[in-house]
């Protein structure tokens, strides 16, 4: 292992079982995050990438059963050594005791969702810092006053007295984040962080969460559908469907060389917005039910181009360069498909590549 | 490029439009001397962040609320003011409305069939039973839902076919306007398309004007052919849509277009 990995999550595998059926919603993920870079991880909703953070900090509601699969928290204490913990391998209680929080925390989408209506700002940023770090009030109150500053708050005394219906929206959210870095974790997970706000917010909350981590030399996980946030957030990028990570690599490796069928019709979904452009692509179909088995590659009856064999046999992870990987049987050499990216895209691509359409004003 | 031929006579043209809601210190100035023309087959998008007013003005226009101010002239009529009989008429044939959550907006105790042909039903627009059925039979098959699912409830839909069966049970109407309130703000990246391509397909085949309320700019400069910017209840600028994007005068027009995250790496700055 040449790379300083923070989070290793292995051939995880989360079922939902009710007396009724079992859905099979994560389907052996292999993803990993470095110390100090961010990933992203694309999907819509049902794909499975909330399912997949919320194991690590088990959040999921009753009824998710980790089949399988280890997710690996390492650990650098201060003096230097690293320590490996298999979070699968702890209970929930003591995931939410000794990790949540203060190794790793979560930033929510909706921030009225998770703030305490009937409790004070301060008291909902100091609440964290004195039960996992039992310091004073006094303290608490003082380096909770210097968090909000840090996340851009202004006149933070007036606002560690004032209730979260007393905020904007973009405010709301930035006290969610001061929150999340109250314990100093090593990881911060964003879940859809600005899905709920404006876009001139959005903008300055990405900008926020950067320099944060910068700063802080945080790991970032960063859940998002908005792939105009995965391009200008991301070191990495890994795109789930249907419970499976369908291609990963770096922001580079995705955004230029996009390898999967389903990661260009998703690229494709979106209209340029620095463009005019006269046909719209879709993907046609719905995603796949996963209460139902699936047999062979769960995109296939979507993909237009779609081989025999996909409807026959589940697609292994190909590798296509040190860092970019797809589960496509389009890459199997056996298959001898050809790869042909759409024309539409790899225009698109080009003209991104050159900076044509990109720059607005 | 979009806008039939020869039909540039003006259908919607709203002039110092205001609504205001609560009095007194509470007034709330929701749209405030609002004025844009929609001309006959055109789709006109009309963008602005929350709270901007954009969902208000297209509510006032079908009269959920009762216009504080100005004028609204739907096909040469105004239908501000006090509605007669011939006046209501008018707004509920000529106009109807697409809601951003399919789920809120349809009746989750009716089949689709009843769903899709109660409009029909409530203007009289089908002769006979046999026409009904193949009315809606043949509107389902327009909008890409498979007829045999006539007798299923919403429920037993996704967002995506949800979405359409609103899309059904609008047009098979044949209004003159139709409002869309956020259609796909609530729908999956590849959903969205898929319903944008569908409105635009129906807007083709039937010259049915749109007024499309977004926040999201790329899909309304891919589907609209002007666009009026909204802040604070007011419109800020409006114009043929590649001039706004190209070439954008207002301050703000041109932050909002700045803020949002291009799909491009290596542009660095958020």
């Amino acid at each position: 292992m040449s790379e300083d990995l923070i989070l290793e999550i292995k051939n995880l595998s989360v079922s939902f079982k009710d007396r009724k059926k079992t859905i099979n919603v994560i389907r052996g993920v292999d993803l990993s995050l470095i110390r100090g870079k961010t990933l992203a991880i694309v999907g819509e909703s049902g794909s499975g990438k909330s399912v997949t953070v919320k194991s690590v900090m088990a959040l999921n509601t009753k009824g998710a059963i980790i089949d399988s699969g280890e997710i690996l928290y390492n650990h650098k204490n201060p003096d230097g050594t690293t320590e490996t913990i298999d979070l699968t391998e702890l209970s929930a209680k003591q995931i939410i005791k000794n990790i949540n929080g203060q190794k790793i925390a979560m930033v929510f989408q909706d921030p009225l969702a998770i703030l305490n209506p009937t409790m004070t700002i301060g008291k909902q940023i100091t609440e964290g810092m004195r039960l996992h770090r039992k310091i004073s009030r006094k303290d608490a109150k003082q380096e909770a006053i210097k968090l909000l500053t840090h996340v851009g708050i202004n006149e933070p005394e007036l606002r560690m007295k004032q209730y979260p219906h007393q905020l904007s929206g973009g405010m709301r959210q930035r006290v969610v984040i001061a929150i999340a870095l109250s314990c100093n974790p090593d990881v911060l997970i964003c879940d859809e962080p600005t899905t709920a706000l404006d876009v001139t917010i959005q903008a300055k909350i990405l900008e926020l969460i950067k320099n944060i981590q910068r700063e802080r030399g945080l790991s970032v996980i960063y859940i998002t559908h908005d792939l105009g946030v995965v391009a200008s957030v991301a070191d990495y990028v890994a795109v789930m469907y249907a419970g499976k990570v369908i291609e990963k690599g770096t922001a580079e490796d995705v955004f230029f060389r996009p390898a999967h069928p389903y990661t260009w019709g998703l690229f494709l979904s979106v209209p340029n917005v620095d463009k005019k452009e006269d046909e719209l692509y879709s993907i046609p179909g719905n995603p796949p039910d996963l209460s139902e088995p699936i047999k062979g590659d769960a995109f296939a009856v979507r993909n237009e181009n779609a081989l025999p064999i996909d409807y026959e046999e589940e697609p292994p992870i190909f590798k296509l360069s040190k860092t970019h990987y797809v589960a496509s049987w389009l890459y199997d050499p056996k298959q001898n498909a050809k790869v042909e990216i759409p024309e539409i895209l790899r225009k698109r691509i080009s003209d991104m590549e050159t900076g044509v359409g990109s720059w607005i004003l | 490029m979009d806008i039939v031929n020869g039909k540039q006579d003006s259908l919607l043209k709203v002039e110092g439009l205001k609504q205001y809601f609560g009095k007194g210190k509470s007034l709330v100035k929701a749209v405030d001397d609002v004025s844009f023309e929609i001309k006959k087959g055109q789709i006109y998008g009309l963008v602005g962040e929350s709270g901007s007013g954009k969902t208000t003005v297209g509510r006032s226009i079908i009269r959920i609320y009762d216009p504080t101010g100005g004028s609204i002239r739907f096909k040469g009529t105004e239908i501000t003011g006090k509605l007669d009989k011939e006046k209501k008429q008018l707004i509920t044939s000529g106009i109807q409305m697409i809601f951003q959550d399919p789920m809120a907006s349809l009746n989750p105790s009716k089949k689709v069939f009843d769903i899709i042909a109660q409009g029909v039903d409530i203007h009289h627009l089908a002769s006979s039973d046999a026409e009904r059925k193949d009315m809606v039979y043949e509107m389902m098959e327009e909008v890409g839902l498979n007829p045999s699912y006539a007798d299923r409830y919403p429920r037993q839909f996704s967002g995506g076919q949800r979405q359409r069966i609103a899309i059904a049970r609008t047009v098979i109407l044949k209004p003159d306007l139709i409002i869309a309130d956020e259609p796909i703000s609530a729908l999956d990246v590849s959903i969205q398309a898929q319903i944008i391509n569908l409105l635009k397909q129906l807007q083709q085949k039937y010259g049915t004007t749109i007024l499309f309320i977004a926040h999201d700019l790329s899909m309304v400069r891919y589907l609209s052919d002007v666009v009026g910017v909204m802040n604070h209840g007011h419109i800020v600028e409006t114009g043929d849509t590649e001039e706004v994007f190209n070439n954008p005068k207002d301050q703000y027009t041109i932050d909002l277009l700045e803020a949002i995250p291009r799909m491009n790496p290596r542009r660095t700055e958020i």
